[in-house]
């Protein structure tokens, strides 16, 4: 079988851009607006990847109309203030802004032009709130060059902290939850708050975005802040460092756990929130409930799993993708690994990082991509980061960001049980979110 | 307000990159190839746009990955590294270099990266970020730089009834369909097409462009300088017109063109009859669905796409396919320079974005061609009971698989049959 992959880079530095990172972390804040010192084609991009995720959310049924967006505005950088500096027109964007859309507060993020030209956002920020008397915040990435993605969001939210949140008394059993992963009515907020809910607490605040000013002023007096975020990614990594300072203004703990991945992981994560609490004994109850929904489901998946011969097909780097909670769901339903293949797109050191990685989690022999053709063939189900052109197997797509709790697992128990009950001979893509 | 300037909100306007549009015109080059000398984040998002219409594009577009070190020390490594790649992997005849926003600041000399690295072919290097522009000034800036180094054969022998369709693209919805169907429509006038650049064409094709008799401008945001250009530099004379939608619109289109050409009428005869044929099919089945559900009749209507696409259909419907009471055309990439027909009120897409946030929200009730851009704006601010049909790009909730072109005759009875469609099963809806 030919491993002819879509999408298939290898990533020798950063794929993706600090700015949307910034509009997400307040593009659903009630007041405010976003510019981006940048030219107008990168407010484009910004903006289609809001599009997806408003389809995204529509086509599972979990879209809310009339929710605040914030504008985007850009700029609007062109050749000539890359000689001249974009300083002046960036003024005259903010002074129009405010006048025109009367923000609560503005968010700037800068791109790759006005970091390569060298223009100072933040005197210009200041200059411009001195001037109209509201908050102008800027972060210190520019576009590609100073971090991705989550340093964008990151520093949009600390900014955020830095800026409105003061010390205040403590509201006893509520939380704020660190991260967007589908905003408030996500699947992901909704398993995390149904597992707190158990504990007795109560989440009152999302952070950093889908949040007021009211609700970020309320963020320190919360009991516990939970950052979401998968794995050992850069997005759990940076939500635990948001956590963390949080922590350090304002005295409210965080859990700085393993994010719920994996049933060990989710395990782990509930005995946790029991400890952090002293609620021990309840977090074992939750345990054997979560430990019921997942068995249950986990046995009506089985007689369409337990037969099938699986090939974990892996692509991404250790720090995107995690495999541990995939061998686990697997051996969950008795389902057979026939062998791991290593994609050629990853480089020597991402090939070596990822094979110790699997070693920890199981015995089940590693491949090359020259190699592995023969397994392939052999198997049912290939489970994979990336898919293959050739579609005459079934590929069961591996999410990038990892199922969150018992929930997600059993999404992709469902999934995974409805591509082995495919006819035969039909293969195709599943994508698992 | 402050300043002459205005600055809109990016949320209620359509565009991309200039990265994106200059990679579209060489994507529609079967063998050429295209350098991406940007980060990552830029040649995802290209890529990810062209690749519908485009599936293959994978195989030839390419990035280099300059990291932050790159902007003191230039591309110079990445690039050679890449090009040495490409060039080992495949031949392709003609190849373009595009440099993102950051990486044409640096000023590193592309052109003499690319004769170090002995490509087999020729190269194209322009700078092409956002700094140029959006989708449109990326094209037309890659279809300049195109011609500018490949020279086509020389104009000694003009063939008679030969055209070149120029500013057509693999980067506009449902374009292929429609090149099709022109293709169809022109050949049995008695046409033949030369090439069409950046839609289909191969190097060896476009080579051949200057025998051509006209160049007939289709998207004249896309085409209409490389038109000039090419008569300035060939002497190829060149006709601009809108596109054609609907029976007559086509009917319309094609004798104007003939009139230029000096066709006789005879050479209409065929399509004509085809015409004919398709009014009587028409007339018929749309008369006995107009029984029942009534005529297809709209207070306000909203059309939204780029310039020649929104102004071509907004005639066709307003004339021939519906009632749409007040229509407002929105042109995605701005005010075009050419004649405006009656009938309609224009919006600058790129600019009014307060006007076409309230236009969307006063919709209610009425009929919307646009993208799933407007549509999401529709469902974000709950505006009821609008029908809706994408014409233009974005689109996330719809898929065409199969041939059903928006232009010319056989794009009649298709739109014909969409809007029809959406109204009765709107008319249906469980309340």
């Amino acid at each position: 079988m030919a491993m002819n992959k879509r999408y298939m880079v290898t990533m020798k530095g950063s794929c993706s851009c600090s700015m949307p990172g910034v509009w997400c972390a307040v593009a659903h804040n009630e007041g405010a607006v976003v510019i981006f010192h940048s030219p107008k084609a990168c407010g484009h991009v910004s903006r289609d990847m809001e599009l997806g995720s408003h389809y995204h959310s529509i086509a599972r049924q979990r879209f809310i109309s009339k929710q605040y967006t914030a504008p985007l505005i850009t700029s609007n950088l062109q050749e000539e203030h890359s000689i001249f500096g974009g300083t002046d027109q960036l003024k005259q964007c903010i002074d129009y802004v405010v006048e025109r859309y009367r923000p609560t507060y503005i968010m700037l993020a800068n791109s790759c032009v006005a970091g390569v030209i060298g223009d100072d956002t933040q005197a210009i920020a200041k200059e411009a709130e001195e001037e109209w008397n509201i908050p102008v915040m800027t972060v210190p990435c520019s576009g590609f060059l100073d971090g991705e993605y989550y340093a964008g969001f990151y520093y949009g939210a600390k900014v955020l902290i830095d800026r409105f949140m003061k010390k205040q008394g403590r509201l006893a059993n509520t939380v704020t939850l660190l991260g967007t992963h589908g905003g408030p009515n996500g699947t992901d907020a909704q398993e995390i708050q149904q597992l707190l809910e158990s504990f007795g607490l109560q989440v009152h605040c999302h952070f950093p975005g889908y949040a007021s000013l009211e609700d970020i002023c309320r963020v320190p007096t919360s009991e516990l802040c939970i950052p979401l975020g998968g794995g050992r990614s850069k997005s759990s990594y940076s939500m635990r460092q948001l956590a963390s300072d949080i922590q350090v203004k304002f005295g409210v703990p965080f859990l700085d756990h393993e994010y719920p991945v994996g049933w060990r992981g989710i395990q782990s994560w509930i005995r946790e929130i029991g400890k952090s609490l002293g609620q021990e004994r309840e977090a074992e109850l939750v345990v054997i409930e979560q430990s019921a929904r997942l068995q249950q489901q986990a046995a009506r998946c089985r007689a369409d799993l337990q037969a099938i011969k699986v090939v974990v097909c892996i692509g991404r780097p250790l720090l995107h993708f995690q495999p541990e909670w995939v061998m686990e769901l697997l051996d969950l339903v008795g389902a057979s690994i026939e062998g791991i293949v290593l994609f050629s797109g990853l480089t020597e050191e991402q090939k070596e990082a990822m094979e110790q990685e699997l070693k920890k989690h199981t015995v089940v022999p590693i491949f090359e991509e020259g190699t592995g053709e023969t397994i392939l063939e052999a198997a049912d189900i290939l489970m994979t980061t990336h898919e293959l052109e050739d579609e005459s197997k079934r590929q069961f797509l591996l999410p990038v960001l990892p199922p969150l709790g018992v929930g997600g697992l059993i999404q992709q128990l469902n999934k995974l049980a409805r591509l082995a009950r495919r006819s035969e001979g039909k293969g195709g893509v599943l994508y698992g979110w | 307000m402050a300043g002459k300037e205005q600055w809109d909100n990016v949320y209620t306007q359509v565009n991309t990159c200039a990265l994106t549009g200059a990679a579209a015109f060489f994507a529609g080059i079967p063998d050429a190839a295209i350098v991406a000398n940007g980060p990552l984040w830029c040649y995802f998002y290209a890529r990810k746009y062209l690749e519908k219409s485009s599936p293959s594009i994978g195989q030839r577009f390419f990035c280099t990955q300059p990291d932050n070190n790159a902007v003191v020390y230039g591309t110079e490594e990445c690039l050679l590294e890449l090009l040495q790649s490409v060039g080992q992997s495949s031949s392709p005849s003609v190849l373009l270099i595009e440099n993102s926003c950051a990486v044409s600041l640096i000023g590193d000399d592309i052109a003499g990266i690319a004769a170090e690295a002995n490509m087999p072919c020729p190269v194209v290097c322009i700078d092409s970020g956002g700094l140029i522009g959006g989708f449109w000034e990326g094209y037309r800036a890659a279809a300049k730089a195109y011609f500018d180094i490949m020279p086509l054969n020389p104009r000694r022998m003009v063939k008679p009834r030969t055209v070149n369709l120029l500013g057509c693209t693999v980067g506009y919805y449902n374009a292929g369909s429609d090149l099709k169907e022109l293709k169809r429509m022109l050949t049995l006038a008695g046409y033949e097409i030369l090439a069409v650049p950046g839609a289909g064409s191969s190097t060896t094709e476009i080579a051949t462009m200057a025998q051509a008799e006209v160049n007939l401008v289709i998207h004249e945001e896309l085409g209409g300088n490389l038109a000039q250009y090419l008569q300035q530099q060939y002497g190829i004379p060149y006709l601009a017109l809108l596109p054609p939608y609907g029976i007559e619109g086509s009917l319309h289109w094609l004798k104007t063109l003939g009139q230029t050409m000096w066709m006789d009428e005879q050479s209409l005869q065929g399509i004509q009859g085809e015409a004919n044929t398709l009014s009587k099919k028409l007339r018929t089945n749309i008369r006995d669905i107009e029984r029942l559900w009534g005529d297809l009749q709209f207070e306000r209507t909203l059309v939204a796409a780029p310039s020649s696409v929104a102004l071509g259909l907004s005639q066709a419907l307003r004339l021939e396919w519906a009632d749409t009471g007040s229509l407002t055309v929105v042109l995605h990439d701005g005010i075009p320079s050419c004649s405006i027909p009656d009938g309609m009120d224009i919006v600058d897409g790129q600019k009014d974005s307060m006007q076409i946030e309230g236009l969307l929200t006063n919709l209610a009730a009425g009929l919307l061609l646009g993208s799933s851009h407007e549509k999401a704006i529709l469902q974000q601010r709950a505006v009821p009971n609008v029908i809706c049909q994408n014409i233009a790009l974005p689109v996330c909730d719809e898929v065409i698989l199969s041939d059903r072109p928006f232009m010319g005759l056989r794009g009649a009875c298709h739109m014909n049959e969409r809007l029809w469609n959406r109204y009765i099963s709107f008319c249906q809806r469980w309340r």
